[in-house]
């Protein structure tokens, strides 16, 4: 079965894209994990819905206008949060949905026949292009180079933004650039499970690896290979039984997850005895 | 020459007038405790030393120099050391935070500041050094999670003086210790005024009182007291003694 499923050009074309964004989500995660801005990326994630509309009426391509979109809205939630530490919720909640009402509406605006809405929502994993793991290897690759060059500095900001401000660094720079990586991570990561679902590929792989990491560049590795197991897993699991590959890929996280949990308590409790 | 110099200092936080007419005066390898109730100012005085708040009004000079914005003469221990309990980070790797390169014996440091991803030898013999004076070089490799709240106080300071800072400056380092860690914190502390100055910042009045060699009181004004002179008092005194207590004991101004 497996072999059958790798000799489809579509099937190879799943796999390395999930390949792509399981690395960057998996760096990424870990930053947006440790600086508490899961919410934050949520925002933006939806937020991106916006640039996919706007994509698609002025006819550009669609994952470059997501990614515009994107860095935008994470400059605005870098802004906001920076600047407005109480009414926080409030306005990241606001974003957040006009981005999302903004697409909706200009693609409604769109003549013609629409775009599957779904497939934005939830992933088109099998739908990926060629053109689009070169696009996705672009990304990556700016998202390496950047965590690789600046490591000590977002470390810093991460562990302790305070002393890390007393040392010179520059804590609302990194904070601002944390968001805009976290947006190119979000898009790649669109396509493979779905602006909705993106939360759970930036969140579950890293509880996994934080608990068993002893620094930050391990738990982005450490992350980076449990999200590649649970897309590998789950996309020849959506294969097999015709299931959407998004959702499949984070119930395999989610299980894994939830074993993880138990074995802890009762290893927990076995100790303590 | 005095270690820190503060001259009319006056400061503002948010509108509100927290600091008026500071003048202080801290030579070298003195003790100083700054005491005084919630709010009256005593992190903000810290702060303006260390250079995150400018003063509204006069000056503050570390060893003579005035505006001193970098960390290399003043280690700081932050108040709140339990952030980021769970975050994923080795001890060595805090200390290593507090690096700055003039604690290097090598001139030819490169400047490199970026692709900065593997430290330098030279950094983690600062580290370990660092590590060695405040009793935690066993704890090297292991994670910070895995630490006590004292032995994690011991981190931060050695992430202070990692810098080979002449001045220590620390906001309430045993807020969150027994009274067992508080004791041993403080140990280190009158180990390290050997040949560092101390700046604390503290609560624990009864026990930094054995310890300090000169007293401030801060709320909003300041209220200096020498400890040589009115030491028997307050060591004679059995057991704990609240600020009133204290006050009376040091022959208060007021």
């Amino acid at each position: 079965m497996i072999v059958e499923a790798l000799g489809y050009d579509f099937f190879q074309n799943a796999l390395i894209a999930g390949m792509l964004v399981s690395i960057a989500s998996g760096i990424i995660g870990s930053l947006i994990v440790v600086n508490r801005m899961v919410f934050l990326a949520g925002g933006i994630a939806h937020t991106s819905y916006g640039g996919i509309g706007l994509a698609i009426y002025f006819g550009i391509p669609v994952f470059f206008g997501a990614t515009l979109f994107s860095l935008a809205a994470a400059m605005l939630m870098a802004y906001i949060t920076i600047n407005n530490r109480e009414k926080l919720d409030i306005y990241i909640g606001l974003v957040w949905s006009v981005g999302m009402a903004i697409g909706i509406l200009f693609i409604d605006m769109t003549p013609g026949y629409n775009v599957d809405l779904m497939s934005y929502l939830f992933g088109s994993i099998l739908a990926v292009s060629q053109e689009d793991i070169y696009y996705m290897s672009v990304l990556l690759v700016i998202i390496l180079f950047s965590v690789f060059f600046f490591y000590k500095d977002l470390l810093a900001v991460s562990y302790d933004s305070e002393y890390a401000a007393l040392r010179g660094v520059n804590v609302k720079f990194f904070y601002t650039f944390i968001l805009m990586l976290s947006a190119l991570s979000i898009v790649m990561a669109i396509k493979l499970v779905g602006l909705i679902l993106v939360i759970a590929l930036l969140t579950i792989p890293i509880y996994l690896a934080i608990k068993l990491s002893s620094s930050l560049a391990m738990m982005m590795f450490l992350s980076s290979l449990f999200s590649i197991l649970f897309t590998f897993v789950g996309l020849f699991l959506s294969y097999k039984f015709d299931l959407t590959a998004g959702a499949t890929i984070i119930m395999v996280g989610a299980c894994v997850f939830i074993i993880f949990l138990i074995y802890e308590k009762i290893s927990a409790r076995y100790l303590n005895r | 020459m005095d270690a820190i110099s503060i001259k009319n200092l006056t400061c503002f936080y948010d509108e509100q007038k927290v600091l008026e007419d500071i003048n202080l005066d801290v030579k070298e390898r003195d003790f100083l405790a700054i005491i005084g109730p919630n709010g009256g100012g005593k992190s903000t005085l810290l702060k303006t030393i260390l250079g995150i708040i400018t003063p509204k009004k006069g000056s503050i000079k570390v060893f003579g120099k005035e505006n001193l914005k970098s960390l290399e003469m003043i280690g700081y221990v932050p108040q709140n050391t339990n952030i980021n309990i769970d975050f994923p980070i080795r001890v060595i790797d805090v200390v290593m935070m507090g690096h700055v390169d003039t604690c290097s014996h090598q001139e030819s440091v490169s400047k490199n500041k970026f692709f900065n991803i593997f430290s330098k030898p030279h950094e983690i013999q600062c580290a370990l050094g660092s590590l060695k004076e405040v009793g935690m070089e066993a704890y090297a490799y292991k994670k910070i999670a895995t630490l006590s709240g004292g032995q994690r106080q011991r981190v931060m300071i050695a992430r202070a003086l990692c810098s080979n800072p002449k001045i220590l400056l620390l906001d309430e380092p045993t807020s969150n210790i027994d009274a067992e860690g508080q004791r041993s914190i403080y140990e280190l502390l009158k180990k390290l005024n050997e040949h560092i100055t101390i700046v604390v910042v503290s609560h624990d009045i009864s026990v930094i009182l054995e310890y300090a060699n000169k007293v401030v009181h801060i709320n909003k004004r300041l209220v200096f007291h020498d400890m040589q002179k009115n030491i028997n008092k307050v060591t004679k005194h059995e057991g704990h003694f609240c600020e009133v207590e204290l006050m009376q004991m040091l022959g208060s101004q007021k």
